[in-house]
């Protein structure tokens, strides 16, 4: 007969659960370790081929991307200044310059200045691996 | 049938890699009126391909196979894509010279107004164009 002491509800050993859990936890935390360090001064491109669903994959523009008639970026500086690169109607790219600010470990809201209030958004990041970052844009 | 005129940085998307992807979608446009050139194109009409910046030149022919839908690439609804595929590709490019020197290719947009990334092209010119390529 099994003990309560050494199963769970659910029937599992309370060891394996602990186990269970503790990976669990661990994989979100290793998810959501996102190296700033790594993320500053490089310009993230769109890799639109690679979205799921809301969230999008930007990769450094050293990436060699299929080609395309263009593509968004962004870099955001330590001294929390931004630069969106955003196809411009004549093609090519424009930048725009901004300022970023810090909401919480992940979320960063991205500000155009007092004119371009309507350009503002939010950033969220998702995960970072492999020069590879995972994120959400958040419309204001 | 409508003729159109599509314009392509070479050194980021060209003929070639049209060619070799053999039907896309033409995406990256932001400018209203190349917007609404996309959303009258129509099933079966042809677009000449323009090589801009240092090649300024028309290289070849796509042709629609999909009308308008939201560009994939971003979640603002503003902006269309069209499907292509290329048709046929120009002999001899026809250079943005070629067609300013020919009186009967003055009236081109591509002439009047080349920033214009979409831009609609007459029969006639069309088929000059072509004539000049061939």
């Amino acid at each position: 007969m099994k003990s309560n002491r050494f199963f769970t509800s659910t029937g599992l050993p309370v060891r394996l659960t602990i186990i269970m859990s503790l990976t669990i936890q661990f994989c979100i935390a290793q998810q959501k370790n996102i190296p700033m360090n790594k993320v500053y001064d490089v310009i993230w491109t769109h890799s639109h081929e690679e979205r799921e669903g809301n969230i999008e994959v930007y990769r450094p523009d050293s990436y060699q991307f299929p080609p395309s008639r263009g593509r968004r970026g962004f870099k955001m500086l330590e001294d929390k200044s931004f630069i969106n690169y955003e196809i411009a109607p004549t093609d090519g790219i424009v930048e725009r310059k901004g300022r970023w600010e810090k909401e919480n470990d992940y979320t960063f809201a991205v500000s155009f200045g007092e004119n371009e209030k309507n350009r503002n958004y939010k950033l969220e990041f998702v995960s970072y691996k492999k020069n590879r970052l995972k994120l959400k844009i958040i419309q204001n | 049938m409508n003729y159109w005129l599509i314009k392509s940085e070479p050194n980021t998307y060209s003929w070639d890699d049209f060619v070799k992807l053999k039907r896309d979608h033409w995406d990256g446009v932001r400018n209203y009126q190349a917007r609404n050139n996309l959303q009258a194109m129509k099933k079966g009409d042809l677009a000449l391909f323009y090589h801009s910046v240092n090649e300024k030149s028309i290289v070849g022919i796509a042709e629609v196979v999909k009308e308008f839908y939201p560009d994939p690439t971003t979640d603002d609804d503003r902006w269309v894509v069209v499907d292509l595929v290329p048709k046929q590709k120009l002999k001899n490019p026809v250079t943005l010279e070629q067609v300013k020197s020919d009186k009967r290719l003055q009236d081109m947009v591509l002439v009047k107004n080349s920033r214009l990334s979409v831009q609609p092209v007459r029969q006639e010119e069309f088929d000059i164009v072509v004539g000049m390529g061939n």
